[in-house]
This record gives structure tokens, C-alpha cells and sequence, in this order.
């Protein structure tokens, strides 16, 4: 292909480099360590399985749950009603809402009733996660042919019958892409297991972060990173496996028309408003805590957040958080935005460009906890030491981004018309005047929304910024947590106020790359 | 060609009295359509005139919006597409994807309760009948157009339906192939007379199978 410039054939260079400093070299830090004689040890011993398990099972739970509530609703989604776009929208905010956010928001609605523990953290993990199922499996369910379904039925099949034999089959590839997902999510989950969990929730992760920053033993932690990596592989690869290769024949999807039966609709009806229902509660409830006190209510949680005395440093109050979060979040977008704009663009040139693009995919399948402790051990100390230089944050959270930077910029760079290039060349344009004429202004639009949904990552993510961010420096889900950590009642308060501007920012965030992806076809 | 009728007083088969279809946004009929058992009535109408949702509510896949729709003097209006016994055979073959050939054509015995090897044993002969013996252990994507639909018809036929009714079968294929395929299957339905409703926007077709052909448009005059 001749689509690109010559000097931009060898952009892959870019995102080749940052990968290969960024996630191989910590690996291979993480693998080295952990092939100690010591941390060997940690690996085999039953201690780190019996977690392992523990943590299996509770994602095996979540993963159950959120198909349970998440299945149902993909399935409204696949009619045409008034409120539809709206229900959809609402059904996506668990997600991308920052996890420390959400644990708080479920304890300030159910308080006292949610016991920590397995219960309290499986709701959590399937109150984030529904979101996925219903966007997974709801595209799928809205292409299949209806035709399939009335063969069956006139073939003898009952309703029931037609959804195990036929619709069942089709969602079947879905349906195990998602529970991959929501397993390896709910696996290596960290934030919502710390705030709502006991000792029968632990997971690697946050046995990673444990050995780290309380027991100081790397190359246990490592051990332990090695272990959560096996498995998540294996999962992987299950899953794989799962998504079989039957290919329906997808047909445009084509929104259903409302049932014609009185109950159908009040079942469709009743599925979309709970499910509404059970989003906004808990956000509705996070911003009553922030301004209820015990006589009442009271802005006196926001008025106070500006004040150091309310922080959990000596230096910062709740407020300076943000300001240094907004700082990560900013360096997170521009880094990540043209490392993944790059990666995305690769794919136009040659063949080890289209590799490169599949390969910035893979941090996604790296936890949180492991991306922290593979740039801690080689980033971190000399003769690497970048931890004064505040940039240890935003690259982990530019690699948790990338990944999501790249599978939002592909689908725009495939709908690029190449036939505008030939026109751009035949008018005489050089090729990189060709190039920028035929493909910029998308790629702009593009560049811009990837930048503000990596920005949106960085603004929530825990996991990383616990290992790397410095005492004195920390994040805003950083800080919630820490207030939470503190007794009375003002610090709950502030978390929620500290939390509210949280979940606004990123929520506004998220809702301009949505409207920007809208207009590129992204 | 059209048959002189078997017995001196010929038994209705498939019928529709008054018969509205449509939805909210679109309606026709009333309708009054009439067949004989064993003989095979071919509907002619451009395309979107209706045949297609007729047929569907013949079926029971649409709701009637009023009227009746009777098999052998009995009123299905009510009865589940499951429960009324009545075969179709789509424009596209809709083949099941995960299921093969001999799967599919199974998939009407199974759904009876009939056990997987008799089930397959039917399917096979079947198979035979529609001239594609051997092909149980086919992929349905290893068939061509017209093949595809073959094995749509044994598969509705499997389940013995009380009245089939065919919806643009052969418009996917090429003229040749159309014709010469109508007037096999015809063929085919005749040696096991059964009740047949063709919908076709293509005169040549409607002859080549069917014993009656009626105009879409004249349905309502009656």
C-alpha cells in the first residue's frame, strides 16, 4: 500500500519503542525477579494459590451476576422505544465511573445493609460490569436475522425452545468474549476489593500491592504478578476458544419493533426503568452523602475540602489532589493520544506496522497492579530513577490508555476513504499534502476524542497510582481512599464531595469522546 | 396445467376469511383466500404488495389483525406458529449456521421429541428425497443457492406440516435454476400431495408450479 508519506512508513517506530520500554523491559523485570530463589517459593506455595482460587471464584460470582442482570438488558436494547438511547447511555456509566468512586456510591446507598465482603464486592464488580455485557452482547442480539427464529418456530419450536436452539447459539461467541472480559476484570480487580472486601475477597493484585508498599518484598510481589499473568493467559485462552467460529451472517442491525403483546411491553418497560433505576441510585446517594451530616444538611464537606486540615498530607488538601490529577490526566491524553493515533495509523503501512497496531492491544490483558510494579522495578530506582520527575504516572496510565486509544481510533482509521488520497495526489498534491488533506481533519477529530477518553482513564485509575504515585503527591482516588481510611465523619464526607467532582469530570469526559466518536463513525 | 381435482367434492384446505393484515403504520384485506388439500395454489403480486406478510400470518410469525385463519375447517387464528402445524420455506434458505445439513433438517423431529437417531435416520431420507443424498454431514455453508434451498424444503417438510407454504423460494437464483427447480419441487409436493401456498412476483414460476394461480390483487374482491 501506498496510503502513507514515506517518513511516516516508519512511525510504527514510535508506539514499537514505547511498548518495548514501557511493557516488555517491566516484564522482563517482574519475570527476572521473580525467578528468585525466594520469590520462586511464593509462586509454588499453596498460600498464593489458595488466593488465587479465592479470587477465581469471587470473579466466577461477579462474572454470573452480571450476566444475570446484564443478559436481560442487552435484550431491550435491541428495541426501538422512547428512552432507548437514553437507557443505553445510562447503562454504560458503572463503567467507565472510577472504581474507588463506585465503591463509595454503592456503601453510601446501601450503608449498614451492604456487609463487606463477598457479597458487597460482587455487587460492585456486577454493577460496573453490566455495562459490558449489555454493550457486547446487545450489538450482537440486535444483527440476528429474525428470520432464523420464525424457521424454527414454524418448524415446531416454542418461544423458549427457539431462544436455547437458535439465539442462544448466536449469542454464544458474545456472550464468552464478554464473561472473558468481566472474569479478568473482576480477577485483577484492586480498588472495589480494597474499600468493600474482607479476608475471603483478597485477590493477587491486591496482594501485589500489599507485598510492595507494606512488606517491601519485590520479588514476592513479582512472584505473585507471574501467577496473576498465568492465569489471566489461561482465561484468555478459554475464552478464545469459546468464541467459536460459526459465523450467522450478521444483517444490519435493525432495531426491533416494541412487542405487540401488552405484557411483552410492560416486561420491556419494567427491564429498561429498573435497570435505570439501579445506576442512578447509587449515584444519587454518593452526592446526598456529600452534603448530609449527622443534623442535617450541609455544604460544609465542600467548603472545607479547600482546606489543608482536611486532607491526608501535611501539604495538601483534598483540592490539591485534583489539581494533580487534572496535571497526570492532561500529560496521560497528549502521550497517549499520538502513541495510540501512531499504533492506529500503522495499520495503512507496511506489515510489521499492522502488527505493531495488534500489539499496543496487549497491555489491556496486563493488571494495574503488574504495569505499577514492572515500572517500579525499572523506572524507579537507579540507574533509572524517574520518580521525581511526576512522569512515572502518567506513562502506566498512558499504557492502561493505549490499549483503549487504539480499539477506538481503528474502527476510524478503517472508515478512512482511501479513494480521497488519489484525488488529493491527482490534483497534484505531494504525498504528505495528500495525506494531510485526505485524512487530517478525521484524524484531528480523532487524535482529540482519544486524548479525552485516555484523560478519562487517568482521572479514575487506582491500581497504578498506588504503587507509583508519592505520598505527598497523590491522585484523587488515591486520596478518597486514604480519607476513607481516616475515623469520623467528615473525611466519608469529603470523599463523597472529593468523588462527586471526580465521577463529573470523567462522566463529561467520557460524553465528549462519544459525541466526537459519533461524528468520525468511531 | 392445471389438475382436475382428485375426489368430486374437494376438501378445503388452507383458508383465510376477512383476513386484515399488516401493522400500525400499514394494512391490507380484508382478505379471502381459499385452497384445496393436495393441490398447490400459487399467490402473484409485485413485490411489496403483502404477499409476504400474508403468508407470515398465515403462519402465526405475524398477528391478524382481524379475521380468520382455518386448516381442514379448524380455526387457527389463536394457535402458536408452533402449534398450527404449517410449513415455510423463506426467500433465504436460513439455514441454522451451527447446526449441518442433516441438523437441520432434524431440527422440526427433534423439536417433537423424536430421538436424535431416528431423527437423523428421517433427515437422511429426506435428503434423498430432495435428490441430495449424502449430504447430512454438510456444512450449510458448503451448499450452493439452489442446494441451500432444498435442504430448506426437506426441513420443513420433516416435521410432516399439514400445509406448506413456499415464500419467494427460488428469487435468489438465476432464471435457469428457478424454473427448473420450481418444477422439481413442485414435483416433489405433489408426490406427497400436500396443501402448498406459492407466493411469486414471477408468472413464469407461478406455473411451473402451481394447480391454481390466483392474482394478489383479486383476494379482496371476494
Amino acid at each position: 500500500m501506498t496510503v502513507l508519506p514515506r517518513w511516516m512508513r516508519v512511525l510504527w517506530i514510535a508506539p514499537a519503542g514505547f511498548i518495548v520500554a514501557f511493557v516488555a523491559v517491566p516484564l522482563w523485570q517482574i519475570a527476572a525477579n521473580a525467578l528468585h530463589d525466594d520469590a520462586l517459593q511464593t509462586l509454588l506455595s499453596g498460600s498464593t494459590w489458595h488466593v488465587a482460587a479465592l479470587a477465581a471464584a469471587q470473579a466466577l460470582l461477579s462474572t454470573v451476576l452480571a450476566m444475570a442482570v446484564g443478559l436481560p438488558l442487552a435484550a431491550v436494547t435491541c428495541y426501538r422505544f422512547p428512552g432507548r438511547a437514553l437507557t443505553r447511555a445510562l447503562l454504560t456509566i458503572p463503567f467507565v465511573m472510577p472504581t474507588v468512586v463506585v465503591a463509595l456510591a454503592l456503601r453510601s446507598m446501601l450503608g449498614g445493609a451492604l456487609p463487606t465482603g463477598i457479597v458487597a464486592v460482587v455487587i460492585a464488580h456486577a454493577w460496573i460490569n453490566v455495562a459490558v455485557v449489555v454493550r457486547v452482547v446487545g450489538s450482537q442480539w440486535a444483527r440476528m436475522d429474525l428470520g432464523y427464529l420464525h424457521a424454527a418456530r414454524c418448524l415446531g419450536a416454542s418461544r423458549l425452545q427457539g431462544f436455547r436452539t437458535i439465539t442462544v447459539p448466536f449469542l454464544r461467541p458474545a456472550i464468552a468474549s464478554a464473561a472473558t472480559v468481566v472474569f479478568i476484570f473482576c480477577f485483577t480487580s484492586l480498588g472495589i476489593v480494597l474499600l468493600l472486601g474482607d479476608q475471603h475477597t483478597k485477590t493477587l493484585e491486591e496482594q501485589i500491592l500489599r507485598q510492595t508498599s507494606v512488606l517491601l518484598d519485590l520479588p514476592a510481589a513479582s512472584a505473585l504478578a507471574l501467577a496473576q499473568l498465568l492465569v489471566v493467559s489461561v482465561a484468555l485462552i478459554l475464552g478464545a476458544r469459546a468464541i467459536s467460529t460459526t459465523t450467522y451472517r450478521p444483517t444490519t442491525a435493525a432495531l426491533r419493533p416494541l412487542p405487540a403483546s401488552t405484557g411483552g411491553r410492560v416486561a420491556l418497560f419494567s427491564c429498561a426503568g429498573l435497570g435505570a433505576i439501579g445506576v442512578l441510585a447509587p449515584v444519587i446517594s454518593l452526592v446526598i452523602a456529600s452534603v448530609s451530616s449527622a443534623h442535617g444538611m450541609t455544604w460544609q464537606w465542600w467548603a472545607t475540602l479547600n482546606s489543608v486540615d482536611a486532607g491526608t498530607t501535611r501539604i495538601g488538601s483534598p483540592i490539591a489532589a485534583l489539581g494533580i490529577s487534572i496535571q497526570y490526566a492532561l500529560i496521560t491524553g497528549v502521550l497517549a493520544s499520538i502513541i495510540g493515533v501512531i499504533a492506529a495509523i500503522s495499520l495503512l503501512g507496511p506489515r510489521i506496522g499492522r502488527w505493531i497496531a495488534g500489539v499496543s492491544i496487549l497491555p489491556l490483558g496486563i493488571s494495574a497492579a503488574t504495569l505499577g510494579l514492572g515500572l517500579l522495578l525499572a523506572y524507579a530506582r537507579p540507574p533509572i530513577d524517574l520518580r521525581g520527575t511526576g512522569l512515572l504516572v502518567p506513562l502506566a496510565h498512558s499504557l492502561v490508555a493505549v490499549p483503549l486509544v487504539v480499539a477506538v481510533v481503528i474502527p476510524a482509521v478503517r472508515s478512512l476513504d482511501g479513494r480521497r488520497l488519489g484525488v488529493a495526489r491527482s490534483l497534484g498534491a505531494a504525498p504528505t499534502r495528500a495525506f494531510v488533506t485526505a485524512y487530517g481533519p478525521t484524524l484531528a477529530v480523532v487524535m482529540v476524542a482519544a486524548g479525552g477518553l485516555a484523560a478519562a482513564v487517568s482521572l479514575g485509575e487506582f491500581g497504578a497510582a498506588s504503587f507509583l504515585a508519592r505520598p505527598g503527591t497523590p491522585t484523587v482516588p488515591l486520596q478518597i481512599v486514604r480519607l476513607l481510611g481516616k475515623p469520623g465523619e467528615q473525611p466519608l464526607a469529603a470523599a463523597a464531595a472529593l468523588s462527586v467532582i471526580l465521577a463529573a469530570l470523567t462522566l463529561t469526559l467520557v460524553l465528549l469522546v462519544d459525541r466526537l466518536g459519533r461524528r468520525v463513525g468511531a | 396445467m392445471n389438475r382436475e381435482p382428485g375426489p368430486p367434492e374437494p376438501e378445503e384446505g388452507l383458508a383465510a376469511h376477512d383476513l386484515v393484515i399488516g401493522n400500525r403504520f400499514w394494512q391490507a384485506g380484508p382478505l379471502n383466500v381459499r385452497t384445496t388439500t393436495g393441490q398447490i395454489t400459487a399467490i402473484l403480486g409485485p413485490s411489496g404488495c403483502g404477499k409476504s406478510t400474508l403468508l407470515a400470518t398465515l403462519a402465526g410469525i405475524e398477528p391478524a389483525l382481524s379475521g380468520q385463519v382455518m386448516l381442514h375447517g379448524i380455526d387457527l387464528t389463536d394457535v402458536p406458529v408452533h402449534h398450527r402445524g404449517i410449513g415455510m420455506v423463506f426467500q433465504e434458505p436460513l439455514l441454522f449456521p451451527h447446526l449441518n445439513v442433516g441438523a437441520n433438517v432434524a431440527y422440526g423431529l427433534r423439536r417433537q421429541g423424536v430421538n436424535k437417531s431416528v431423527a437423523a435416520q428421517h433427515a437422511a431420507e429426506l435428503l434423498d428425497w430432495v435428490g441430495l443424498p449424502g449430504f447430512a454431514d454438510r456444512a450449510t455453508d458448503s451448499l450452493s443457492g439452489g442446494q441451500a434451498q432444498r435442504v430448506a424444503l426437506a426441513r420443513a417438510m420433516a416435521p410432516s406440516p399439514r400445509a406448506l407454504l413456499l415464500d419467494e423460494p427460488f428469487s435468489a437464483l438465476d432464471t435457469d435454476l428457478r424454473l427448473r427447480l420450481a418444477g422439481e419441487v413442485a414435483e416433489l409436493l405433489r408426490s406427497r400431495s400436500i396443501t402448498a401456498i406459492h407466493v411469486t412476483h414471477d408468472l413464469a414460476e407461478a406455473h411451473a408450479m402451481a394447480d391454481v394461480v390466483e392474482q394478489f390483487g383479486d383476494l379482496t374482491a371476494r
